[in-house]
């Protein structure tokens, strides 16, 4: 089944003489599936959203991540209106900001203080500096392939780079503690930070887990090292625990910063982080025009307080569990060698051997004419505004593309 | 093999008619292939000893479609400096030839992905940027021809073209949609990010491979003057 895409073209054409390659980023339609997904959406509620030429969709990228509790909540857009009528930005912030930043410290065990900004970005290389500011050392680790953002030290593109930007990060192979030891031998007492996400996301492969052991030794090192632990919670956070993916993998970072689901799709980041870092937090210059926007802050709120209240890390893990153990079963009846990667919340699919991606971008081309948003190339999101019946729906129409995928072989 | 920077535009453009006349004699059978060597003193020969030229005069000649080869060499052995400027004249008419067809296409595309590996081989940068890679094999084909153009490397081999039918597994497959969208693509008129949103070509296999890849022919053919 092909998709109408008659509007969707004629914009991305309007778009490719006014914006450069018309959409860009992780949006781009060659990072998904050109000719398969949509280019541009027309509105989105709960679970599904509508694109341009009227297709509907069931949405299992909740606008990459951005969306929790379904597009559209209409407890976080209440929230957000009843802020809007009083303004967004001003030249003073909002007292909403005092209200987060308080919500904030007492939903996440080890924070005592936070900052907000607009992405995710933005405070992961403000977080390094902190520690940078904290140490006086300028190395930074992290692991190979792992996306922190869009800054010159850690972006995936090629583009616009100069030798030194890179000339402070050090890289070790995820769950390898051999190679992460030897970094923290060979370059002592100058690392400032370790920055990590809580388990391995990166976007064209499997998604891996932290090893038993990975928390415990990378915690206990950086802290007998004097190092800086930053966890990356940009992705992750709010789907694993509802106070933050390291009580999920049991341990404590100095810094944490997260984004995407914190507003449920209002654009709010924030960096949160101990006692101890608090001097050297403000030695760091931090701002940004609209990055005080009580609107977003109002949102990201409310999105705090539902998820506490509903448990919805808990709940998105149930119906991720759901869903994985639905699609592996479909897979093994039709004896496809076929996995689920990552936490159940926030799963990525993986048939063996496809290490050129062939086989999982034509079964999610499949699973596209069928009205199933299943991206190829990036882990998928479960949203709490599934329903299992949602979620039955999904299963049943991915058997039907798995069926065609195992009869094209 | 080192190639200074500052040689690496002329000798990327001599690999290019190399491949060129490499497509041409696997085509139409005929004519001669114009192997390259790096000379000193800033001189490339192609096609055997003869002809031979600066480098800079060989980006004139590949710009423009003429330029002075050196003389003495070329009188020297004039039978063999003949065969090799019928095969420029030839690559010449096919590069510049109006009409959209199969083999013109077939030997441009060819031409270019060579310049675009003589860059993966030879440029800092595009280097480092395949550093970590194992190994690849991207096949470049235009749907509703039999066109297919391999650009394959491994960790220990550099990077290299072919063309024709090949009994392996692509690491990635780049699928113009005709034969006007892959000539627009080797001018340098083919948008990377819209083209495949559009329809104008169909990617799949290992994208990051295939983008960096993408990204390392945008240097090239930014770099290297072209008669097309």
């Amino acid at each position: 089944m092909s998709i109408k895409r008659e509007t969707s073209d004629s914009l991305f054409s309007r778009a490719l003489k006014v914006i450069p390659g018309g959409i860009y980023g992780h949006v781009a339609p060659i990072a998904g599936l050109p000719r398969h997904f949509p280019h541009y959406t027309k509105s989105a509620l709960g679970c599904r959203f509508e694109d341009v030429d009227g297709n509907e969709w069931l949405d299992f990228m909740c606008g990459f991540g951005a969306i929790l509790h379904g597009y559209s909540n209409s407890e976080i857009e209440e929230s957000a209106n009843e802020q809007r009528s009083k303004g967004a930005v001003f030249n003073q912030p909002s007292p909403i900001m005092v209200e987060l930043a308080e919500l904030l410290t007492t939903n996440i065990n080890f924070a005592d203080w936070s900052v907000f900004a607009k992405n995710g970005s933005d405070l992961t290389t403000w977080a390094i500096r902190v520690a940078r500011e904290e140490t006086g050392r300028p190395y930074v680790v992290k692991a190979k392939g792992a996306y922190h953002g869009v800054d010159a030290w850690c972006d995936p593109g090629f583009g616009g780079r100069v030798e030194n930007d890179r000339s402070h990060v050090l890289e070790f192979s995820w769950n390898n503690l051999d190679e992460f030891g030897s970094l923290l031998e060979n370059y002592r007492n100058q690392i400032s930070s370790v920055i990590l996400t809580p388990y391995h996301h990166a976007a064209f492969g499997p998604s891996h887990l932290p090893a038993p052991n990975f928390w415990l030794v990378v915690e206990e090192e950086c802290q007998k090292n004097g190092i800086i632990l930053i966890l990356d919670d940009v992705r992750a956070g709010g789907r694993l625990d509802d106070g933050g993916s390291h009580r999920y993998f049991d341990f404590t970072p100095d810094l944490s910063v997260y984004s995407k689901a914190l507003g449920n799709g209002f654009s709010i980041s924030a960096c949160v982080g101990k006692e101890f870092l608090k001097a050297a937090s403000k030695e760091v210059f931090l701002t940004g025009s609209c990055w005080n926007d009580a609107v977003a802050m109002a949102a990201a709120k409310k999105s705090l307080q539902i998820s506490q209240r509903d448990q919805v890390a808990q709940s998105v893990l149930q119906k991720g569990d759901y869903f994985c153990a639905g699609l592996l079963a479909c897979a093994k009846d039709l004896d496809l060698p076929f996995s689920m990667t990552g936490p159940s919340s926030m799963p990525y699919p993986w048939f063996e051997g496809d290490d050129n991606l062939f086989r999982i971008q034509k079964f999610c081309e499949l699973a596209a004419g069928k009205g199933l948003y299943f991206h190829p190339h990036h882990n998928w999101f479960i949203s709490n505004a599934m329903e299992y019946t949602d979620l039955d729906l999904a299963l049943e129409l991915a058997g039907q593309a798995m069926t065609e995928l195992k009869n094209l072989n | 093999m080192d190639v200074t920077k500052d040689r690496l535009v002329p000798y990327a453009a001599a690999l290019s008619l190399e491949a060129a006349s490499l497509e041409i004699v696997n085509l139409f059978h005929i004519g001669k292939i114009l192997d390259v060597t790096l000379l000193d003193n800033y001189y490339i020969q192609l096609g055997g000893k003869g002809l031979c030229f600066k480098d800079t005069n060989l980006l004139q000649a590949v710009s423009t479609g003429f330029a002075v080869p050196r003389l003495i060499p070329l009188f020297g052995n004039f039978n063999n400096a003949f065969t090799s400027i019928l095969m420029l004249l030839k690559i010449k008419k096919i590069l510049s030839a109006k009409l959209l067809k199969t083999q013109c296409i077939s030997v441009a595309l060819r031409a270019g992905l060579a310049g675009t590996a003589a860059f993966a081989n030879h440029d800092v940068r595009c280097r480092e940027l395949l550093s970590n890679e194992k190994e690849g094999r991207i096949l470049f084909q235009v749907y509703g021809t039999d066109i297919a153009i391999w650009f394959s490397f491994s960790k220990n081999e550099l990077c290299r073209v072919d063309s024709g039918v090949i009994d392996v597994q692509p690491t990635a497959v780049f699928t113009f949609l005709n034969l006007k969208v892959a000539r627009n693509a080797i001018s340098g008129w083919f948008d990377h990010l819209g083209g495949p949103a559009l329809g104008e070509a169909k990617i799949s296999g290992n994208l990051p491979l295939l983008d960096k890849i993408g990204y390392i022919s945008r240097i090239a053919q930014k770099a290297i003057p072209s008669i097309i």
